[in-house]
């Protein structure tokens, strides 16, 4: 029994972690957790690729 | 009287807008240096937009190579892409 | 102290950025603006000063006079935030265009340091630089750097410290109380300011080759570019981006990497034990932890993909291929910068849709933000891995395909959308500064790989791990919380929710609620699907099919999900090229400010997904087994219907069209 009791508490700890995170990015102003750009997506400028082509474009 | 002021003014028109026509950058040869006469567009923020780029009248400019509907041009010591409609509107 | 770095676009300025601050923290945003500039503090080994320097990145500009939404940004912060020293990243290859910048940023009043960027290149290509000269000229510091090679830097940093709260005087000072809605003044000004650039640069500069000639590169353009030519390089370019990060190097790290998670998960296996309840290591084992290792497995493939891309994106191609796609986008109605979307797109949707902003016409606007979706995202990429490998055999051609397909649509999409907004659009003009080719710096696209992988492995962690986990409890679960019985799966409450839509499904090939269920999940994140998909088929290793764990005893996954390799493509491509994820969805209600045209948007996404599904798995069953598949009517009558719609719109009377743009815009 302590070991469902153990194992809940893991996978419990696990999600409240995952939520934590996601709620925490949220406040923090990360728009679009995982882009693989930019912490926040507002405009290509301040993105890696955007240095390259974006920026040249005019 | 009138009349005949009229068809000046519209073969003067229609002169001026022949000229347009046969010395815009489409008709530039590449590789060879032509000064630019004018820039031709209703869009005043083109216009000034160019400006900053040292792409106005007196500045010399080269077409480089004409990529599909791309003309890579160089003026004040750097290349650009423009496409057509813009090419047009360079007058040389 | 703070220092803004402003200068021409590409000339390094980002670059510099990321050089003096090592990393990138901190991202600014200002609300209402639509470009964003960033933030972070000089490294402390180039920083001798002692003070705390904060340097702020702004968007590249030409003038101080703003034209682009991206060009205000820069002058507004420079002329309203009072940087305590401006440092001035100057183009050293093209000082004629860079300096005319130069002087606008020294009348302001600001402590100015030039960078003079690229020096490397400047000697190579045989100009020489009187730099002391030119400061003097200027009247203020010049440093000479290479932030690609991190020349120059902490000189650069030190001699900004030292102007810091000192004055500056301008070389050149147009008239003062300019009244700027006098443009015959204000260009006789700046036509001065040229004047004065030129005669400036022909005193400090010696130029051994002249720069309008042709250059080898000029002659790669010739063929990169090709009008013909173009396209087919792009694809063989596309291809083999994914033949290699999915049949050469990919699959070989993989194997590696998906044996230490399969151990992993057999250790866990193991600590649990036999005392604990088979729902709660269930949970864990398939829900938790199978799905998120399902999801994480394609990081390898996708790291090598990430990588190849930024070569590419490093060494100038990608401007390329913005030349070349114009064309066809001018001739669908499409403004030729709307290409920069797209090609943001096949990063991530939302910076993409965001993108659309620097686009002047509201219609090509909207239309835009509408189909940069189509692309192919990151988050698509695990999902087209996992069936190019399963059905397919792990053929390069299915990536590529993808691709092409996305951008087919695009060009469909936008000529139907030109066709039901009548609206002319404005005369747009596209204007691109051609980089030059480089060798692409490995570090650097080593470094950007490691950062997406990085995000990779958080939303894998967060977003995935809790759907994943949501999804098994309601597959577990019947709606009267009791637990499934085994081969009553169709009672859980997932397969309760998701069976009304597979329902609708059944004309494209895929009528299992599992496939339904993965879909539906996919619109929170898209890696979804695969997560999913290994959660509803206890399926923990798609990459490895010759061991694969499966529950149902079927002998490979195909059987398993109950696919064709053509219903596989049509599910893959409904998955495309449906909505993207909540998050773009959001970002294209941003940008396209209208309600209607954000339903129509939605709407057309979901007609056009299920279209496309509907014809490719109808014909392809017709070609490979002589008939069509099932639901053929229904389907049809669906995709007729989806059809009508749109061609009534685009034949509808004209004025009811007008009243219909008024009413959109």
């Amino acid at each position: 029994m302590w070991q469902n009791i153990v194992v809940f508490l893991v996978i419990g700890a696990i999600i409240a972690g995952a939520v934590a995170k996601i709620i925490t990015d949220r406040r923090k102003g990360v728009k679009c957790p995982g882009c693989p750009y930019c912490k926040d997506c507002s405009a290509g400028t301040i993105c890696s690729l955007q240095n390259d082509i974006g920026a040249d474009e005019k | 009287m009138e009349l005949a002021l009229a068809n000046i003014f519209f073969n003067r028109k229609a002169k001026n807008s022949k000229a347009v026509k046969q010395h815009n950058l489409t008709h530039a040869e590449v590789n060879r240096p032509y000064v630019i006469r004018g820039i031709d567009t209703d869009d005043r923020s083109v216009k000034d937009f160019l400006f900053t780029l040292g792409c106005y009248e007196g500045e010399k400019v080269t077409v480089i190579s004409v990529l599909a509907d791309n003309y890579i041009i160089h003026v004040k010591d750097a290349r650009y892409s423009i496409d057509r409609d813009l090419a047009k509107a360079i007058l040389i | 102290m703070r220092i803004a770095l402003a200068g021409n676009p590409n000339s390094g300025k980002t670059t510099l950025f990321n050089a003096i601050t090592g990393r990138i923290e901190h991202v600014g945003n200002w609300p209402g603006v639509t470009v964003a500039k960033k933030e972070g503090d000089v490294k402390k080994e180039l920083n001798r000063s002692g003070m705390d320097i904060r340097a702020v990145d702004l968007p590249g500009a030409y003038s101080i006079s703003p034209f682009t939404s991206e060009e205000s940004i820069t002058s507004s912060f420079v002329r309203n935030e009072h940087p305590d020293v401006i440092i001035n990243t100057v183009d050293a290859t093209s000082l004629r265009r860079s300096l005319f910048f130069t002087t606008q940023l020294l009348e302001l009043g600001i402590p100015v340091v030039v960078a003079l960027n690229k020096i490397d290149l400047v000697k190579k290509k045989g100009i020489v630089i009187k730099t002391e000269k030119l400061a003097e000229k200027l009247k203020c510091r010049v440093v000479e750097t290479s932030s690609a090679h991190k020349k120059g830097l902490s000189e650069l940093i030190a001699a900004a410290a030292e102007v810091c709260g000192k004055g500056q005087e301008a070389p050149f000072r147009g008239a003062v109380d300019l009244d700027s809605t006098d443009e015959a003044a204000v260009e006789a000004v700046d036509r001065e300011r040229f004047a004065f650039v030129d005669r400036l640069v022909s005193e400090v500069e010696i130029r051994k080759t002249d720069s309008a000639a042709q250059t080898m590169q000029d002659a790669a353009d010739r063929i990169i570019a090709h009008k013909y030519l173009g396209i087919p390089i792009f694809a063989v370019v596309m291809f083999l981006v994914f033949q290699i990060s999915q049949v050469w190097l990919g699959p070989w790290l993989a194997d590696y990497f998906v044996g230490i998670i399969d151990s992993f998960q057999g250790r866990v296996e193991g600590l649990l034990g036999d005392g604990v309840s088979p729902l709660l290591s269930a949970l864990l084992l398939d829900g938790i932890i199978g799905g998120v290792s399902a999801v994480v497995g394609f990081l390898p493939l996708i790291m090598v993909m990430f990588f190849l891309l930024a070569l590419l994106e490093d060494c100038g191609y990608m401007a390329r291929v913005a030349v070349v796609m114009d064309r066809y986008l001018k001739k669908v109605g499409l403004s030729g910068r709307s290409i920069i979307p797209m090609i943001l797109g096949t990063g991530c949707a939302i910076p993409g849709v965001m993108a659309t902003r620097t686009i002047r016409d509201l219609r090509q606007r909207r239309t835009t933000a509408m189909l940069t979706p189509f692309m192919p995202c990151g988050a698509k990429l695990p999902v087209i891995a996992l069936f190019a490998g399963v059905f397919f055999e792990d053929a390069g051609w299915v990536g590529p395909l993808m691709y092409f397909a996305g951008i087919a649509i695009i060009i469909i999409g936008a000529l139907i959308v030109k066709n039901i907004a009548k609206e002319g659009p404005a005369k747009t003009f596209f204007i691109m500064e051609l980089p030059e080719y480089r060798f692409p710096g490995i570090k650097r696209a080593a470094i950007s790989m490691l950062s997406r992988a990085k995000h990779f492995i958080i939303k894998a962690g967060t977003i995935i791990l809790v759907c994943n986990a949501v999804v098994h409890i309601m597959q577990t679960f019947t709606w009267s919380l009791q637990v499934v019985e085994e081969g009553m799966e169709n009672t859980s409450i997932l397969a309760s929710i998701a069976s009304p839509f597979a329902f609708l499904l059944i004309p494209l090939g895929f009528g299992a609620w599992q496939l339904a269920a993965a879909a539906l999940t996919g619109f929170i994140a898209k890696e979804n699907v695969v997560g999913t998909l290994a959660v509803v088929y206890s399926i923990s290793n798609f990459i490895d099919t010759e061991e694969f764990v499966l529950v149902s005893g079927a002998g490979d996954v195909a059987s398993a999900l109950g696919l064709t390799s053509v219903s596989a493509l049509a599910y893959l491509m409904f998955n495309l090229f449906t909505p993207p994820c909540f998050a773009a969805i959001g970002a294209m209600n941003a940008e396209m400010g209208s309600r209607k045209w954000f339903w129509a948007a939605i709407g057309f996404q979901f007609g056009m997904g299920y279209t496309v599904a509907y014809l490719v798995n109808q014909i392809g069953t017709l070609i490979t087994t002589g008939s069509f598949g099932d639901g053929v009517i229904p389907g049809l009558l669906a995709v007729a219907c989806y059809v009508g719609i749109l061609v009534y719109l685009m034949y509808r009377k004209e004025q009811g069209a007008a009243a219909g743009v008024k009413e959109a815009a």
